[in-house]
This record gives structure tokens, C-alpha cells and sequence, in this order.
């Protein structure tokens, strides 16, 4: 078996230590085994990706995986965004993704989907770090450790991570949850050429050092990356109770509150993280959080 | 203070903005509200010179939150380049190319570079009397590379690499750097804006080195909820954690004085980093230890 994965969801939920998970199960299943996360700005609620290499042979590649066999989505509005997940994903390969709704086929690829984090939520009490069950349900879904690797595995990483034994405990008992309802997923094939879909990654040809050193000839620009993907709850003015005091503008990190002329706040949501400091500053208690839990 | 001041109030921060959404830092940073208020202050004749850092990230090819231009240098190396730029702004004067650019040169750095990689050039760069602005935003820890612990680190915080809590206590930069006897340096908190913009304006009326040091509350690195960066930037205030205070010409001056200073555990509580002096077992030596440095602080102070 040769298998490479990769393994996409948001800065938070656990992806480098799912992918670890996944590794460490199908070592103790005895295979030789890769697994490294995307080095980058990691950051809570942002795009992050780990990739595992499993082989019954020595693996000789290195690096990040574009050609994934299979790849795992563990929020699903990851696919709405450029590059999508789905990027490189080998036809006849397999998606594994963590939603509530069952999915049958996905862009035309086989799904194993299981709503991870409504158990998590049960077991964990958070719906957040979910890097046992997304681990587990990859291992279940591509059928590449049994229970008690996975397990072993769980338990190791958690530990690693210095987690308290009573969390530690109920992360194995996500896992096993998971592990024993999840469906499972064949891949068809990993020989094939991968199939292109949506947004290509720019690729920047070689210059010389002079004109190659990377410069921004802009200002401001970074209003059009859109940010407001990174939102699990939305902040929402009540501009009844508003009274334009300027304590949300002031100190919105992102600047995503702008006034109007007679000092109305305006939320762009294009960007707005939902870090919701306007929602706990307002002193009138005129924002609201919708959607999402909030502390 | 009968200083003269155009910040009187909260409703006297300036609604010209040289941010723009969509950077890459994580959702309720701390540290972006303490550089959007004071580029507020500075205005828009202002060239960033950054290091690596989180704030670095404010220019993430090919994208800037920025409105007015950063120049990136290497991590030890950010007074350097800042002189660099000070420096090329003069011989443009001198050569008649320009007649009263009036650019302000504002270097940021978190506590990594100035505490730690950043401290040789910048005690060059104050020795020299380089006319810039210094800000370092303080979360306590290398942050952008997974909260590595940092000359910054105070006593008994959970940091990657000292993951049973720090038993050193955080340097005193504020006093290494008032030691070199620079015209000004502050120290700014995000949930005091009027605050930071009085001592963004002030600094502008002298020549040479002005420098700041902010409270940079990080969820992400501190494990705090991040939308409740400002409260816990408050408490930092009111327990007398982060004093807030200025030196001019080495002569120090606190600008505000928590009356009734909270006790610090207010402030431990809401963090991933200090769990462990609560639980699984209450570490009251150290919350005690803790509370001791900020009351033997403040009873140095006189009003």
C-alpha cells in the first residue's frame, strides 16, 4: 500500500495533531510512516493543512503533498475557499470530511462523512479541538489502523500535547465513538493523474535576486483575502441602542468597523474575524453574537 | 496634567484609519489595536520598519493591511534599518530632492526582537540618538513561531518551552532602555486609547529616540478568549501588572495609578498559560510570589 493524505481544517481544531494521530496509528500498525504539518501562519481560524505518507514500503518522498490519495475537510466551509481542499485530489480519490449532513459524492469523488464535532461537543463539551476524532475518522475511513492502534495512537499525541489525564480520557472515548460508527471509503485508484479543480496556486517564475526580492507596490490591499471565512460567530449592531460612542471602531483589531459621517459603525463583513471585542466592549450592549457559541 | 493635548477623550481618536481588514493575525489581537491607535497618532507620513514577528504578518506577500510602507528586516537587525531609512531621508534633504519630508520612522518589534535578538542594535541605535520611533508589543513570548519562551516571560507563564510555567521573572526593558537616557519612552496599553494617543503625540515633540513598550494580550499564545482582549489588557492595568507610565530625559512619571489595585489572580484567572496555578491543585506560593513583585513595585511609586 502506498497512501498519502492530506488533512485540512482551521488553525484550532487540532489539524497538526490529527495528522500525527493518523501517522503514529499506522506506525504501530507497522508501516513505515510520514507525517508533517504546512509550516505557515497557523492561525486560529485560518486555513491549516498537515500531510502523513503511509507506505508497506520505505517512503521516499519529502516535502508537502499536492497529489493527495485522499484528502480530509474537517470544516466545511474550507471548500468554498481558494485553493480549495480539494486541489490535486487523485481521480478515484477519496474525501473525508466532518459535517453534520450525510454526502454522497462530492465534485464526483467518493465522501466518508461523520459529524465529529457534534460528538466532540457531547464527549469534549467544545466543538473546537477536534484532532482525535478527525484522526480517528481517518483511520476508520481509510481503513489504515485498527481500534486499538488508533487508540494507542490518541493517547499518545493527547499526552504529548501535556493534556490532562481526565481530557486525555475523553478524547479516547471520541475516538473509539468515532472510530466505531464512522463508514468507510475505498479509493479507487492512486496510479492516475490527478484532476484539476478550481483555483490554481500562482506559480512564480525564477528571477534574479534583484528583481525577485518580493515587493508590495500596494497599499492596503489585504481587504480583498476575505477574512470574514475565519468567523464562527457574527457580531450584529443594534443601531436602536447604538450611541455612537466609537468604543467598537476604536478597538477593533482589524479596523472592520468604519463610521459613517455621524459616527454610525459600519461591520465589514468581507473581513470581520468574529473575534467579537465590539460584542464584550459596547457599553449599551447594542451587538449582538449570532450563530456559533460564545464564552 | 495641564499638558496641551488634541486627546481629550475617546471621541477625540482620530477616524482616519492606516489599517485595512483582511491581515493575517488571529481574530482579537492585541497587539493591532496597539499599532492602529498609534499610527492614528503618528498619522500617515510614517515608514514601518518591522522584524519577524506576528505584526510582521501585517505585509504577507502579496498582500499589506497597511496603508502607509513597511520595510522587513532581519530579526537582529531592525534599529539598522531603521537608521538606514532615517539616514536616506536626510540625504535626499541634503541633496535638495526633497524639502520637509516630515516622515516619521516607526520601528515595531514584538518582545522577541526587543527584549532578546533585537537588544544590542537597539542600545547602537539609542547610543547614536537616532531620530525614531520604537514600538514593541509585548505578548510575553515568541509568539509566531508557537509561544517559545522569551526574555519577556513573566514568572510561572506556560510557554511552549517552559511548559510547567517560567521560573525567571521578565526582564525590566523599560528601565534598560531608560538607562541609555533617550529622550522618551512609554509604556501604552490597548484598553487606555486616550492614554496612547497622548503619548504618541507627545513623543513627537522630541528629536532622538522615542520608544514604547505595549501590552500585546495574545489568545492564541496566552490560551485567553479573544474577545475579551481588552478586558484582560484592563486588568493587566488595574491590578498593576503593566504600569503605565513615561520617562522624559530619564525623569519617570506615572500616568495613571490604579487607586485599588486588583488582586493579580483577576487577571491570571482568564489564562490557558497561568491554568496551572489554579488547577489540578492551587499554586497560592507562586499567585503569592506574584502578587509580592506587583506590590513591591508600587510601593516605590509616589504619586
Amino acid at each position: 500500500m502506498k497512501l498519502e493524505l492530506r488533512l485540512h481544517g482551521r488553525g484550532g481544531q487540532g489539524i497538526k495533531t490529527a495528522g500525527r494521530v493518523v501517522g503514529t496509528a499506522a506506525f504501530h500498525e507497522g508501516y513505515h510512516v510520514q507525517d508533517s504539518p504546512m509550516y505557515g501562519p497557523e492561525r486560529r481560524g485560518a486555513h491549516v493543512s498537515s500531510f502523513v505518507r503511509i507506505s508497506d514500503e520505505q517512503i521516499e518522498g519529502r516535502g508537502y503533498i499536492f497529489h493527495p490519495d485522499a484528502v480530509v475537510v474537517a470544516d466545511t466551509s474550507l471548500l468554498e475557499t481558494s485553493p480549495s481542499p480539494l486541489q490535486g485530489l487523485k481521480k478515484g480519490g477519496a474525501i473525508i470530511i466532518n459535517t453534520p449532513g450525510g454526502v454522497g459524492a462530492l465534485n464526483g469523488y467518493r465522501v466518508a462523512a461523520y459529524d465529529v464535532s457534534s460528538s466532540a461537543s457531547r464527549i469534549l463539551g467544545r466543538r473546537g479541538a477536534i484532532s482525535a476524532g478527525v484522526g480517528a475518522l481517518a483511520c476508520k475511513a481509510l481503513g489504515v489502523a485498527g481500534l486499538e492502534s488508533v487508540l494507542e495512537a490518541v493517547k499518545d499525541e493527547m499526552h504529548e500535547l501535556g493534556l490532562r489525564d481526565e481530557v486525555v480520557e475523553a478524547n479516547i472515548r471520541l475516538a473509539e465513538e468515532i472510530y466505531r460508527n464512522a463508514p468507510s471509503v475505498e479509493i479507487e485508484s492512486t496510479t492516475q493523474r490527478e484532476e484539476i479543480t478550481t483555483a490554481k496556486i500562482v506559480e512564480i517564475p525564477y528571477l534574479e535576486p534583484s528583481s525577485s526580492t518580493s515587493m508590495i507596490l500596494n497599499l492596503g490591499n489585504s481587504r480583498i483575502k476575505r477574512t470574514g471565512a475565519w468567523r464562527s460567530s457574527t457580531p450584529v449592531i443594534d443601531y436602536g441602542r447604538c450611541t455612537r460612542c466609537m468604543i467598537c471602531f476604536i478597538y477593533c483589531p482589524d479596523a472592520c468597523i468604519s463610521l459613517d459621517e455621524d459616527l454610525t459603525p459600519r461591520i465589514d463583513y468581507d473581513n470581520c474575524k468574529g473575534c467579537l471585542i465590539c460584542f464584550t466592549e459596547c457599553p449599551v450592549k447594542a451587538v449582538k453574537a449570532e450563530g456559533g457559541e460564545v464564552a | 496634567m495641564s499638558e496641551q493635548t488634541s486627546f481629550k477623550t475617546l471621541r477625540d481618536t482620530p477616524i482616519s484609519e492606516y489599517l485595512t481588514p483582511g491581515s493575517p493575525l488571529c481574530g482579537g489581537c492585541g497587539g493591532e489595536i496597539i499599532v492602529k491607535l498609534a499610527l492614528k497618532a503618528l498619522g500617515p507620513k510614517t515608514i514601518l520598519v518591522s522584524v519577524p514577528g506576528c505584526l510582521a504578518l501585517f505585509e504577507l506577500y502579496p498582500y499589506t493591511s497597511l496603508k502607509t510602507p513597511m520595510l522587513f528586516a532581519p530579526f537582529p537587525a531592525g534599529p539598522a534599518a531603521a537608521q538606514g531609512i532615517v539616514d536616506g531621508i536626510e540625504a535626499l534633504v541634503s541633496k535638495g530632492r526633497v524639502s520637509n519630508p516630515g516622515v516619521k520612522v516607526l520601528l515595531l518589534t514584538g518582545d522577541g526582537a526587543a527584549y532578546d535578538i533585537g537588544l544590542q542594535a537597539t542600545s547602537a541605535a539609542i547610543h547614536r540618538g537616532l531620530d525614531f520611533y520604537y514600538l514593541c508589543y509585548d505578548n510575553e513570548a515568541y509568539g509566531n513561531t508557537g509561544f517559545q519562551f522569551s526574555g519577556s516571560t513573566p514568572l510561572a507563564a506556560s510557554t511552549s518551552t517552559t511548559p510547567a510555567g517560567s521560573g525567571l521573572r521578565k526582564k525590566d526593558l523599560f528601565e534598560i532602555w531608560r538607562a541609555h537616557n533617550p529622550p522618551y519612552v512609554a509604556t501604552v496599553a490597548a484598553s487606555r486609547p486616550v492614554d496612547l494617543l497622548r503619548k504618541f503625540e507627545k513623543a513627537q515633540r522630541f528629536r532622538g529616540p522615542k520608544l514604547f513598550i505595549a501590552l500585546g494580550v495574545c489568545p492564541t499564545g496566552w490560551g485567553s478568549d479573544p474577545a475579551l482582549t481588552v478586558r484582560l489588557d484592563k486588568l493587566a492595568v488595574e491590578t498593576g501588572i503593566f504600569p503605565l507610565k513615561e520617562a522624559v530625559y530619564g525623569r519617570v512619571r506615572h500616568t495613571y495609578i490604579p487607586r485599588s489595585r486588583k488582586p493579580v489572580e483577576e487577571y491570571l484567572r482568564h489564562q490557558r498559560r497561568f491554568e496551572h496555578l489554579f488547577k489540578p491543585v492551587r499554586r497560592d506560593d507562586l499567585i503569592r510570589q506574584i502578587q509580592e513583585d506587583v506590590d513591591r513595585y508600587w510601593e516605590n511609586v509616589r504619586e
